[in-house]
């Protein structure tokens, strides 16, 4: 496996933040739905520079909304998981299920 | 009798600007800008203009920070491109039309217009210090002569060679630095390409 093909931790948080949005993922809830997850303030500029990477990765796509006065006449942009933001997903949840695994012991049960 | 400077009920100018200085001309940006307005317009009616205005800074230089840092790292917030609605197959033998290689040339004319805020800097900095090498040179070539002092006209030589060199050095960093950029995209563009993830 190269590199690039684990995803970090607050990559994660986005991609499933946007699965969990489905079709409404926008920075702005996106942002929201991850403070509410996590309890923990979402930096928009942290936001917008993984949302950026994760983009070059391929593993999201994004697509325009009409402006609206809202928002001062300016587009919206939607973000959808992409099917390789999906496998590694799996891949990164796959990998720490194994090593999760006989450390119940330690760490306790999940909550 | 003194009349109160009012401010339009919007969003702060100067992070606005900041925002439009180091964000590239791309949907991106009007993306962004249009998300900060409308979180401004949601504070606004639960925190009051003030708290607002403040929030909206605060989130501005945090998106400023993060876009400048990434645009020195060559990871410029440039979009990649959208989503489109399937189309019907075309003829794959079919001639490219002329207002295909139109759209091309103007994509790339807009590519290379928007450049990274890193290589500006880069720019920036390697023209000042050969404006100042310059100087030095020039001062040593035509300073003071004859000059009254030996000591004095090889200490302006000395400058003047020293300046060269800071040229040369500046010259040849920056060469590495835009060969090692242009090595990275290549490298992260190829491990784009194969990236493979388990079915």
């Amino acid at each position: 496996m190269g590199r690039n093909s684990f995803i970090g931790e607050f990559e994660q948080m986005v991609l499933l933040a946007i699965l969990q949005l489905d079709g409404d993922a926008y920075a702005p809830n996106i942002a929201q739905h991850l403070e509410a997850s996590i309890d923990r303030t979402v930096s928009r500029g942290a936001l917008y520079s993984c949302l950026n990477q994760l983009e070059r990765k391929g593993l999201l796509r994004w697509r325009l909304d009409e402006p609206t006065p809202q928002r001062g006449g300016h587009t919206r942009r939607f973000y959808r998981v992409t099917a390789p933001g999906v496998r590694a997903l799996r891949a990164s949840r796959d990998g720490l299920l194994t090593l999760w695994q006989g450390l119940e012991t330690i760490l306790g049960p999940a909550k | 009798m003194t009349r109160a400077r009012e401010r339009p009920p919007g969003p702060p100018r100067d992070a606005l600007a900041a925002l439009r200085f180091v964000l590239p001309s791309d949907p991106v940006r009007d993306a962004i800008v249009g998300d900060l307005h409308e979180e401004f317009v949601r504070d606004a009616a639960r925190l009051g203009l003030r708290g607002a205005r403040r929030r909206y800074r605060r989130r501005a230089a945090e998106i400023v920070a993060h876009a400048a840092w990434d645009s020195l790292c060559w990871r410029s917030w440039e979009s990649t491109a959208p989503e489109e609605p399937a189309r019907p197959p075309e003829d794959a033998r079919a001639l490219p039309r002329p207002g295909d290689v139109t759209r091309e040339l103007s994509g790339a004319y807009a590519r290379a217009r928007r450049g990274g805020l890193g290589l500006a800097v880069l720019a920036f900095v390697v023209i000042g210090v050969a404006a100042i090498a310059n100087t030095l040179l020039f001062t040593a070539v035509d300073g003071p002569s004859p000059s009254p002092v030996h000591e004095a006209s090889i200490l302006l030589s000395a400058l003047g060679l020293g300046g060269v060199v800071l040229l040369l050095a500046c010259a040849s960093l920056a060469a590495a630095l835009i060969c090692a950029g242009a090595r990275r995209r290549r490298t992260r563009h190829q491990d784009r390409v194969s990236i493979t993830y388990p079915q």
